[in-house]
C-alpha cells in the first residue's frame, strides 16, 4: 500500500471543551459529528437494493449503550446483518450517501466504541452460523456474528473446541478479531484474533474480499486488530482443536509483584496450558495455573510447584488470618474477602462441571461467574497492555489507583504470546509497540455492587489508570471510543496518523466505525 | 408469581446477552428483539417490545435459568403475553382459550383412584392421547391420575390469557388432597410450585428416573432428552439430579454447555396451533446434531413426536423402558 506522507502540524483548538485534557492540543482528524444529512435519500436506496432498515424506536433503543453503560448514543436506523452481499450495499451506499456505519457484536466494548452516535448500527449478530468444520485440517470456517458460546456449542458437538476466546462469551467473533481478545491461555495460544487463517471482509467501499497471510495480505494485516476501521468481517476461518477439559491449580500470594514474577516464569518457560492471575484488592491475589492432560499436570507438580512463591490454601489462610489479627480495624475487609470466597469459589468449580478433578467446559463457567460475581450496568474496566518488563510497574501503579478510587475491586492479569510474523498486524493495537515475544495485561475492574457512582467518577477511575499508559509507554486493550485520545497520547502522533492515512484511502468518506479510533 | 405485574423487572437487566445465548428462539432467527435481553432495552427505553416478538418465545424457560440478575423471565414474558393478548390478531386464539377455561371451570375434577397412595399425576394431553404409555406410567409410579390436569390452563398461562379465579379454585381445589403431584408439563409444574409452595412436586420424568428398574435401562448408546421446561425452571435441584443419571449411566443428555435443557418447542406447538412459528423440527435436529447414539429416549411425548419425525434414531418414552409390568 502507497502510503502518502503527511505533514503534522497545528490544528485550530477545538471549541468544544476547553479545557479538556490540559496542554494537550486537541486535534480534529475526521469530519464532524454527523447532522442526518441526506437520511432519507440513503434509506430510500437501500429499500431499492433490498436492505432492510428498522427505524422504530424501540428497535433502536436496544442499542443505545454497551457493556459500559456510560455512552449513550442512538442509531437513525438499525440494520441486522444477513449476508456479505447485503453489507456490501449497504456500505457502497453509506459511502454515496455519507452516512456513518457503526458496527456491533456483542456489544461487550466499554467506552462507546459500538455505540452508534446517528447513522445505522449494523447488527453483525444476524450472521451467526457456522458454515463448515473441518477436523483434519482444524478449522472452522463461520459467519463473524456468531457468539463465541455458540461457535463452542457447534464444535462441542464434534468433540472440537476453539484455541482462544474473551473470558466472556458474550462476545462475538468479528468483533473479536479486530481488538484482540485475551483468555488464560493466551500465553501459549496467542490472542484470539491470532487464530484467524483466513477473513472475508466487507471493504468501507463495499468490496467482498477474501484475505489472508498469503491473500489480499495488506488488507488482512490492517482488518485483525483494527478495529473495525478498515472492513467488516463477515466470515472468519479459525483454528481449532479438539477440546479438553482443564485441571487447575491456584496458589496464593500476598504480593503483586511476586505474583507477577512466577506468572512470566511459568509462560516463559511453557510449562503449563493456561494462567492468569485474579485478585481481590491486593490482599488475595490468585495466580490460576491450568492443564490440558494429567500429564502436563503431573510434570508441572513435580518440578514447578517448588519454584513458586505462592502458598497453598491452608497456608495462605493462615498468613491472611495473622494478618488480620495484627491489623483488626480491617476486619470488615477480612469479611468480605471471606463472604467472596465462600460465594465465588463454589461457582468457579460447580459440580456438574467436573469430572474426576478435570473442569468441563471451563469458559462457560467462568463467563457465567464473572457476569454473577461482577455484572453491573457499568462495566468499568480499565486496563494497561505492557511489555514484560513494565509490568509489575504498571499493576503497581494501576492497584494504586484503585485504592484510591475504590474500597472493592480486582485485578486481572494476562500473558498474550506473540506470533513475530504477526508484528504489522500489531501496530496501533492492544499489542505495545515495545513487547517482544510476550505482551502482558492487566484489567482493573471496581467492584460495584449496589453502590451508586457518577458517570464523571468512574470516568475520572478509567482516565486515573489510562494516564498510567501515557506515562509509561503503554497501550490497552480497552481502544478507542471515549478513551480514543489517549491512543495519540500513548503510542505517539506518527503511528496515529500514519494509521488515519491509510484509513482515509479505505475509507473515503470517513463513515465506518467513525470517533472510534480517529 | 406467574401474571404479575413486574415487567418493571426489566430494568434490572443490565444486557449481559446470556439469555440470548441459550434462546432457541434466537439461534433460529437471530435477531435480539425477541430474546429477553431485547425486550428488556426495548421496555427500558419506555416502550413496548412487538407483539410478534413476545409471542415467538417457546417459554422453554432457559433465560429464567441463567439471568445472573435471577429475573424471573418467565414471569415477565407471561405479564407481557397478558397485556398483550388482547390485540385484534390473538383475537380467535384467546376465545379458543377462554371457551376451554370456561368449559372446564363448570366441571367438578374427579380423582380416578387406582390406590390410596396419594400421589396424583397430572398427565397432560400428549400422555392422555396415548393411554398405552399413561397406563404404564401410572402403574410404575402407583399414582392416581387427575381427570382434571389442568391442560387448559397450560395453553392459557403460555398465551397469557387470564385464568379466571374460579377455574383455578376447581383445579387446585381437586389437587389439595394429594400427598404428591407428578407432573408432566413444565410449566404446569412450575405453576404449581408457586400456587401450592407446600406441596411436594416431580416432574414425571424425574419421578419415573427415580425407579431402579427404569434407570437401569438407560446405557452409554442413549440420548436422554429432558422436558426443558421441568428442567429449567427447577434448575438448582434439577441439574444434580441428572448429573447423577449421567455419572451413573453413561448416557447423553439434551443439555446446551450450561447445562440448560436444548427443547425441541414441540410442548409449546399444541397451544398455539397454526400461529407457531418456530420450527421444532429444525431444533429437534440441533438436538441430536454430532452425537453417537444409538437410542432416544425422552420423558416428553411432544419432544418425541419432534424426534420421531427426523427418522434417524427410534425413539421411546422413558415408560417403554420397563416392559408391561
Amino acid at each position: 500500500m502507497d502510503i502518502p506522507p503527511i505533514e503534522i502540524g497545528e490544528l485550530p483548538e477545538d471549541p468544544v471543551a476547553p479545557d479538556a485534557l490540559q496542554g494537550i492540543p486537541r486535534q480534529q482528524t475526521n469530519p464532524s459529528r454527523w447532522q442526518g444529512e441526506n437520511w432519507q435519500s440513503f434509506i430510500d436506496a437501500l429499500k431499492t437494493g433490498n436492505v432492510e432498515v428498522c427505524e422504530d424506536y424501540g428497535s433502536r433503543g436496544i442499542y443505545v449503550t454497551d457493556a459500559g453503560g456510560l455512552a449513550h448514543g442512538m442509531p437513525n436506523g438499525v440494520v441486522i446483518a444477513r449476508n456479505a452481499e447485503q453489507i456490501a450495499t449497504l456500505m457502497r451506499l453509506a459511502q454515496k450517501f455519507r452516512v456513518p456505519v457503526t458496527t456491533r457484536g456483542g456489544g461487550l466494548t466499554t467506552e462507546g466504541e459500538s455505540v452508534a452516535f446517528g447513522g445505522v448500527l449494523l447488527d453483525m449478530t444476524g450472521m451467526s452460523q457456522v458454515v463448515h468444520i473441518d477436523t483434519d485440517a482444524l478449522t472452522v470456517r463461520t459467519e463473524a456474528g456468531i457468539y463465541w458460546h455458540r461457535l463452542a456449542e457447534v464444535l462441542r458437538r464434534q468433540e472440537m473446541d476453539y484455541l482462544s476466546a474473551p473470558l466472556n462469551l458474550t462476545s462475538s467473533v468479528g468483533g473479536t478479531l479486530g481488538v484482540g481478545g485475551i483468555d488464560v491461555n493466551s500465553s501459549k495460544y496467542g490472542c484470539s484474533a491470532d487464530q484467524a487463517v483466513s477473513l472475508q471482509v466487507v471493504t468501507p467501499t463495499g468490496e467482498i474480499v477474501e484475505c489472508s497471510d498469503e491473500q489480499n495480505a495488506e488488507l488482512f494485516e490492517r482488518v485483525i486488530l483494527g478495529y473495525g476501521q478498515f472492513g467488516i468481517i463477515t466470515e472468519a476461518t479459525l483454528k481449532i482443536r479438539p477440546y479438553t477439559p482443564m485441571r487447575m491449580h491456584y496458589f496464593y500470594y500476598r504480593s503483586l509483584r511476586s505474583a507477577i514474577h512466577d506468572l512470566i516464569e511459568i509462560d516463559r518457560n511453557d510449562v503449563c496450558d493456561y494462567s492468569g492471575i485474579l485478585t481481590m484488592m491486593d490482599k488475595a491475589i490468585t495466580l490460576l495455573v491450568g492443564f490440558d492432560t494429567e500429564e502436563a499436570e503431573k510434570c508441572f507438580l513435580d518440578s514447578w510447584r517448588q519454584r513458586l512463591s505462592g502458598y497453598g490454601e491452608l497456608g495462605f489462610a493462615v498468613r491472611l488470618s495473622a494478618y488480620y489479627v495484627l491489623h483488626p480495624w480491617r476486619i470488615g475487609e477480612a469479611l468480605f474477602l471471606l463472604q467472596r470466597k465462600r460465594t465465588l469459589f463454589p461457582d468457579l468449580q460447580p459440580k456438574h462441571h467436573m469430572r474426576d478433578g478435570a473442569i468441563l467446559d471451563r469458559t462457560v463457567v467462568f463467563s457465567r461467574a464473572v457476569w454473577k460475581h461482577w455484572g453491573h450496568k457499568h462495566m468499568v474496566i480499565p486496563d494497561l497492555a505492557t511489555n514484560v518488563d513494565k509490568f509489575a510497574d504498571a499493576v503497581e501503579r494501576g492497584n494504586a489507583v484503585c485504592k484510591r478510587f475504590f474500597p472493592r475491586y480486582t485485578l486481572y492479569c494476562v500473558g498474550i504470546k506473540m506470533r513475530p510474523e504477526h508484528k504489522p498486524h500489531y501496530e496501533l493495537s492492544s499489542i505495545p509497540p515495545d513487547a517482544q515475544d510476550y505482551s502482558y495485561g492487566c484489567e482493573f475492574e471496581p467492584i460495584l455492587e449496589n453502590e451508586h457512582y457518577s458517570r464523571d467518577y468512574l470516568q475520572s477511575f478509567k482516565n486515573a489508570v489510562y494516564d498510567i499508559g501515557v506515562d509509561m509507554g503503554t497501550s490497552y486493550y480497552r481502544f478507542g471510543g471515549m478513551m480514543k485520545s489517549y491512543i495519540r497520547r500513548a503510542l505517539g502522533n506518527e503511528v496515529v496518523d500514519k494509521h488515519l492515512s491509510m484509513k482515509q484511502q479505505a475509507d473515503p468518506a470517513m463513515i465506518l466505525n467513525r470517533d472510534v479510533i480517529f | 408469581m406467574l401474571f404479575s405485574d413486574n415487567k418493571m423487572d426489566c430494568h434490572r437487566c443490565h444486557g449481559c446477552g446470556l439469555c440470548v445465548m441459550v434462546c432457541p428462539v434466537w439461534h433460529q432467527r437471530s435477531d435480539v428483539r425477541c430474546t429477553p435481553n431485547g425486550y428488556a432495552r426495548v421496555m427500558q427505553c419506555g416502550v413496548e417490545p412487538d407483539i410478534r416478538d413476545v409471542f415467538s418465545c417457546i417459554m422453554c424457560g432457559a433465560c429464567s435459568s441463567i439471568c445472573p440478575q435471577q429475573i424471573d423471565l418467565l414471569d415477565v414474558f407471561s405479564s407481557l403475553r397478558k397485556q398483550m393478548i388482547h390485540n385484534e390478531d390473538l383475537q380467535e386464539t384467546k376465545a379458543r382459550l377462554m371457551d376451554s377455561l370456561k368449559q372446564h371451570a363448570s366441571t367438578t375434577a374427579n380423582a380416578r383412584s387406582r390406590n390410596d397412595s396419594g400421589r396424583m399425576l397430572l398427565a397432560g394431553k400428549a400422555l392422555r392421547d396415548r393411554p398405552e404409555i399413561m397406563d404404564r406410567v401410572i402403574e410404575l409410579l402407583g399414582v392416581q391420575c387427575a381427570d382434571d390436569d389442568g391442560t387448559d390452563i397450560v395453553h392459557a398461562l403460555e398465551m397469557g390469557v387470564a385464568i379466571p379465579e374460579s377455574r383455578q379454585r376447581v383445579f387446585l381445589d381437586s389437587l389439595k388432597k394429594a400427598d404428591e403431584l407428578i407432573v408432566s408439563d413444565g410449566l404446569m409444574k412450575h405453576a404449581l410450585q408457586q400456587w401450592l409452595p407446600a406441596m411436594r412436586i416431580q416432574s414425571t420424568g424425574q419421578a419415573l428416573t427415580t425407579l431402579p428398574q427404569v434407570r437401569e435401562k438407560i446405557g452409554n448408546d442413549d440420548l436422554y432428552v429432558i422436558e426443558s421446561r421441568s428442567y429449567n425452571t427447577d434448575f438448582e435441584q434439577a441439574v444434580d439430579f441428572y448429573d447423577q443419571l449421567q455419572r451413573q449411566q453413561g448416557c447423553q443428555l439434551n443439555l446446551d454447555l450450561h447445562r440448560l435443557a436444548i427443547p425441541t418447542g414441540g410442548v409449546s406447538q399444541d397451544a398455539r396451533g397454526h400461529d407457531h412459528e418456530f420450527d421444532s423440527q429444525k431444533q429437534a435436529e440441533w438436538v441430536v446434531t454430532g452425537r453417537k447414539i444409538k437410542r432416544i429416549i425422552v420423558e416428553s411425548l411432544e419432544d418425541g413426536i419432534q424426534l420421531s419425525g427426523l427418522n434417524h434414531y427410534p425413539v421411546i418414552h422413558v415408560s417403554e423402558l420397563v416392559m408391561a409390568v
